[in-house]
C-alpha cells in the first residue's frame, strides 16, 4: 500500500515536473494574481505599441503585415494581450511623439532615440516610471529581458540618486562604427602594399594624385586622393583618434564624451591638422565644404571611380545591394575596382585603436498614460524572446531568407505583404539593433551575406577590422547632466563649421582659427558641459 | 513721348534684373526635370546641367506605376477641389457681411478675427482641439481647420468696399434683400479676386504638409507632397542613419528628380487659366485695402 501510494506520488510528482517543463515559467499565483501559472493574464487585456513607418517604395503598412500579425497572435497565445500598432513617420518621429506624449495620446510603449524627448515629458510628470518592474520580484517574469539586457542595459537611466528608470536601453548588436577605405584596385595598379602606417597612407595619397593620368585616363583632371565632407569628425575618426594618447583614462574620456564626433578629447587638434595638410597639398577633395548632408555628390564621385581613400561607416561602400558604392563602382569603372577596409593609423603605443559607444541603442518607455505596465513589459520580454526575435529578424524560410549549407542565413528581399520595412524589422524588435541568430560564428557570416551582390571578402575584413583593438567608451550613470539639455544641436553646427574653417585655412592660420572655433565652442556650452561631467562623476564615482 | 537715354538704361536694369529672377526660379526646376530624364550613369559623372544626358523616361514610368504616388496625386487634386470650394464659401460668407456699416459690433468682430492673424494658439493646443473634436487622421481634417485664411478674407472684403454701394442700394430698393444682393452683383462683379483667392487657396493646399504630418497618420490619406517630404527626408536624415548603423535603401537620382516634378507640376497648369485675373485682382483688394 505504502510501496502503491509512493509511486502515484511520484508519479505525480514527474507528470507535475513535466508540466513545469513544458510550459515555461511556473508562477507563483499568490504573487501576480491578474496571471495564471503560464504567464498568462486571466481576463484579456490590450496595449498600443510604437511602431516607426517608413514610409519606404513598395513597403507595407507597418500596422497591418505578416509580421504585424504574427506578433498580435504570439502576445494573444502567450500572455492574453491584445496589440495595436500605432504607426509614427520615422523621419519625424520626435515631433510627432511630442504630440502625442503632449495630448495624453501615446501608445503605451513607446521607442524613440530622443532620450532628451522623454526626459521632457517625465520631469513634467509625462512618462512611467519603470523602476517598480524592475525588481527582483518581477524578475522572474521578465527572464529573456534579463538575459539578453541585464542589469547594464535595463538600468542604464537609473538616477543614482531617486531610483527611477524612465527607459530601458535596446542593445546595438554589431557594435561597429568607422572604417578607412582604399581603392584596392589602385594599390595594386601602382604597386603599393596596403597602407600600415600614417606615413604610407600619405605616400599612397601622393601617389594617387600623381599618377592620375594612369588611373583614370581622360578624367584625370577629376581625381580625389582623399574624400571627406563636412562632418569632419565623424568622417575622419581613424585618423583623428589616432592621436589620443593610449594612456587616456576612462573618466578622461568619459568626461570629453559628450561630443559623439571625439572633439574634446586630446589630440583631436594634432589629427586635424594632418588634414589640414592634405588638403593645402591638394590631396583632399577641394569642393567638400559645398555639400551638406545628404547630398550625393560626394557618393558620385565614389561610384564614378575618381575618390581613392576615405573613411566613412563601417560597411558604407557595401550597403544597398545593386545601389551600393561597391556595385555601382564595377559597372563604371570595371570589375576589378574596389573599396577595401585598411588599418593604417597606429597611436602613441602603437596599437591601432579605434573608439567605439558604448553599446546601446534605441530607448523604450511608457508614457504615464500607460495603464496597463505590466502587459506592456510583458511584451518588451516577448519581443526579446531570442526564438521571436530571431524569427522577426530573417522571417519565414524560402520567403525571407534562406539556409546555405553552413548554416547561415541568407536574406531574400520579400516584397508586398511579407516585406520587411526595416532592415531585420528593427522597428519591431524594439530591444535589438542588428543581426543575432544566437550564436557568434553564425552571426558573423550572415551579417557578410546580407551584401549581395558585393564580395563577402570585402565585408568579412571590414567586420573584423571595424573593432580590431576596440576601447568601449564607458559609461557612468551619473543622472542627468543639465547643462547638456538641448545644446547638441547647436553645438553640433558649431563643431561642424569652425573644424571645416580649420581644414581648409593656410597651414599658418591652423593654430588660430582652430583655436578660435574651440574657444568659442567652450563658451557657448562646451565647457559648462566638460564642468558638470567632472563633478558628476567625482561626486559618484571617486 | 521720347524716352531719355537715362530711363532706357534704367529699363534695361530693370528688365535684366528681372531676367535674372527668372533664370533663379527657372534653372532649378529645368535641372530637376533635366535630372528626371537621365540616365544614372550620367547623374553619377555629374553630367548633368540643364539639359537631359542618356534620355530616358524610366524614372517616370516607375513613378506612374507606383499607385502610392498616383493614389496621392488624385487625392491631394481632391481635397484642393473640395478644399478650394469650402474655402470659397467661408471665406465669402465671412467677408459680405462686414462690408455692412449698419452691421452692429463690425469693429469688434473685425478686430477680434485681425487678432488670430497675429496669435495661434500653437501645434499642440491645436492638436488637442482637433483630438476633442474628433477630427485627428480624418480626412476632413486636411480640409476644415485652415479653410478660412484671414488674409484672404482681407483681400475679399477689401475688393467687396470697392465696389459702389449705390449697386446696392438700387438693388435694395428694388426688394432684394442681402443674399440676393450677395449673388446678383456682389459676386458677378468680383471675378478677380474670386479667381486669385481660389488659386491662393489651391496652391496653400497643394503645397500643404505640415498639417498632414501632424493630424493625419493614415498613409493613404497623405497629401502628394507629405509623401514627397517623406522621402526627401529618409534621404537627407543621415543623423538617424548614423543612429541605426544603415541607410535607407534611398530612390535613385532620376528617381527623386521625377517625383519632385510629379508632385510639383499639375498645380502650375492652373495658372495659365487663371492669370488673366491674377494680377488684376491681387492688387486691387490690396491697393484699396
Amino acid at each position: 500500500m505504502k510501496k502503491r501510494r509512493l509511486v502515484v506520488l511520484s508519479t505525480l510528482l514527474i507528470a507535475l515536473m513535466l508540466t513545469a517543463c513544458f510550459s515555461g515559467t511556473i508562477l507563483s499565483a499568490s504573487k501576480f494574481p491578474e496571471l495564471d501559472a503560464n504567464g498568462r493574464f486571466l481576463k484579456t487585456r490590450a496595449i498600443t505599441v510604437e511602431v516607426y513607418d517608413r514610409g519606404n517604395p513598395g513597403g507595407s503598412k507597418p500596422e497591418d503585415n505578416f509580421f504585424a500579425h504574427w506578433i498580435k497572435e504570439g502576445m494573444l497565445r502567450d500572455h492574453n494581450v491584445k496589440v495595436t500598432f500605432v504607426p509614427v513617420p520615422r523621419w519625424t518621429e520626435v515631433e510627432v511623439l511630442n504630440n502625442l506624449l503632449a495630448a495624453g495620446d501615446a501608445p503605451d510603449v513607446c521607442v524613440t532615440y530622443s532620450y532628451p524627448t522623454i526626459l521632457t515629458y517625465a520631469n513634467m510628470g509625462g512618462v512611467l516610471d519603470m523602476s517598480p518592474y524592475l525588481t527582483d520580484e518581477y524578475k522572474e517574469l521578465f527572464p529573456d529581458l534579463w538575459d539578453f539586457l541585464g542589469e547594464r542595459f535595463l538600468l542604464w537611466n537609473q538616477d543614482p540618486v531617486k531610483g527611477t528608470v524612465w527607459a530601458i536601453e535596446a542593445r546595438l548588436f554589431q557594435n561597429k562604427r568607422i572604417n578607412t577605405f582604399v581603392r584596392e584596385d589602385w594599390l595594386k595598379k601602382l604597386n603599393l602594399p596596403e597602407p600600415r602606417s600614417l606615413e604610407e597612407f600619405e605616400n599612397m595619397l601622393r601617389a594617387f594624385k600623381a599618377n592620375a593620368k594612369l588611373l583614370l585616363g581622360k578624367d584625370a583632371d577629376k581625381m580625389i586622393p582623399y574624400s571627406t565632407s563636412y562632418d569632419i569628425g565623424w568622417r575622419n575618426e581613424h585618423l583623428i583618434t589616432s592621436f589620443v594618447p593610449e594612456s587616456i583614462t576612462d573618466k578622461e574620456l568619459y568626461i570629453h564624451d559628450f561630443d559623439d564626433r571625439r572633439l574634446l578629447w586630446p589630440g583631436f587638434k594634432e589629427g586635424l591638422r594632418i588634414l589640414n595638410k592634405w588638403y593645402n597639398e591638394g590631396l583632399i577633395w577641394k569642393d567638400f565644404p559645398l555639400y551638406g548632408p545628404g547630398d550625393g555628390t560626394e557618393d558620385n564621385n565614389m561610384k564614378a571611380g575618381y575618390v581613392g581613400a576615405f573613411m566613412h561607416n563601417w560597411d558604407y561602400p557595401y550597403r544597398n545591394g545593386k545601389d551600393s558604392i561597391q556595385y555601382q563602382l564595377q559597372l563604371m569603372a570595371g570589375p576589378d575596382a574596389a573599396f577595401i577596409a585598411v588599418e593604417p593609423f597606429k597611436n602613441d603605443a602603437g596599437i591601432y585603436r579605434k573608439y567605439l559607444a558604448p553599446g546601446n541603442d534605441r530607448k523604450v518607455f511608457f508614457p504615464a498614460t500607460n495603464d496597463e505596465p505590466l502587459a506592456s513589459m510583458l511584451y518588451l520580454n516577448w519581443i526579446t524572446k531570442l526564438e521571436n526575435r530571431r524569427f522577426l529578424q530573417i522571417g519565414v524560410e524560402g520567403v525571407n531568407h534562406k539556409v546555405l549549407a553552413d548554416g547561415s542565413i541568407q536574406n531574400i528581399a520579400a516584397t508586398g505583404d511579407m516585406i520587411m520595412n526595416s532592415p531585420q524589422n528593427i522597428d519591431y524588435t524594439i530591444t535589438i539593433n542588428g543581426l543575432d541568430l544566437g550564436d557568434p560564428v553564425l552571426t558573423a557570416r550572415s551579417v557578410a551575406l546580407g551584401y549581395d551582390p558585393v564580395d563577402k571578402r570585402f565585408i568579412e575584413k571590414a567586420y573584423q577590422l571595424t573593432d580590431n583593438n576596440a576601447r568601449y567608451t564607458p559609461y557612468f550613470n551619473v543622472g542627468e547632466i543639465k547643462a547638456e539639455e538641448g545644446m547638441g544641436p547647436a553645438l553640433a553646427e558649431k563643431r561642424d563649421n569652425f573644424l571645416v574653417q580649420a581644414v581648409v585655412a593656410k597651414p599658418e592660420d591652423f593654430d588660430k582659427v582652430f583655436d578660435a572655433g574651440m574657444k568659442d565652442y567652450l563658451n557657448s556650452g562646451g565647457q559648462a558641459i566638460i564642468n558638470e561631467r567632472k563633478a558628476k562623476f567625482e561626486q559618484y564615482y571617486e | 513721348m521720347v524716352k531719355t537715354r537715362k530711363s532706357k538704361a534704367g529699363d534695361l536694369f530693370v528688365a535684366f534684373l528681372c531676367l535674372l529672377l527668372i533664370l533663379a526660379c527657372l534653372l532649378p526646376m529645368l535641372n530637376i526635370a533635366a535630372r528626371s530624364l537621365s540616365s544614372p550613369q550620367a547623374l553619377i559623372r555629374n553630367e548633368v546641367t540643364i539639359w537631359p544626358k542618356g534620355f530616358n523616361i524610366e524614372a517616370y514610368k516607375a513613378v506612374l506605376n507606383d499607385s502610392k504616388y498616383t493614389w496621392s496625386l488624385v487625392w491631394t487634386a481632391i481635397i484642393t477641389v473640395i478644399g478650394v470650394i469650402i474655402s470659397m464659401t467661408m471665406t465669402t460668407l465671412c467677408a459680405y457681411p462686414l462690408t455692412y456699416e449698419k452691421l452692429k459690433g463690425r469693429r469688434l468682430i473685425n478686430g477680434m478675427i485681425l487678432l488670430t492673424m497675429y496669435f495661434n494658439a500653437g501645434t499642440i493646443p491645436t492638436y488637442l482641439l482637433l483630438k476633442d473634436l474628433k477630427l485627428l487622421n480624418r480626412p476632413a481634417v486636411l480640409v476644415i481647420p485652415y479653410c478660412l485664411s484671414v488674409f484672404n478674407m482681407i483681400i475679399m472684403r477689401s475688393f467687396f468696399y470697392g465696389i459702389p454701394e449705390s449697386l446696392r442700394e438700387s438693388a435694395e430698393i428694388d426688394g432684394a434683400g442681402p443674399v440676393r444682393v450677395l449673388l446678383s452683383i456682389y459676386l458677378p462683379l468680383s471675378k478677380p479676386v474670386l479667381a486669385t483667392l481660389s488659386l491662393f487657396y489651391a496652391v496653400g493646399r497643394w503645397n500643404g504638409f505640415s498639417d498632414a504630418l501632424m493630424f493625419m497618420n493614415k498613409r493613404e490619406y497623405y497629401p502628394i507632397q507629405l509623401l514627397l517630404y517623406n522621402i526627401l527626408k529618409s534621404i537627407t536624415s543621415i543623423d538617424i542613419q548614423t543612429q541605426e548603423g544603415y541607410a535607407t535603401p534611398g530612390l535613385t537620382q532620376s528617381l527623386q528628380a521625377a517625383t519632385v516634378m510629379f508632385a510639383t507640376v499639375p498645380i502650375l497648369f492652373i495658372y495659365p487659366w487663371l492669370q488673366r485675373y491674377f494680377i488684376h485682382g491681387a492688387t486691387l483688394g490690396a491697393i484699396k485695402g
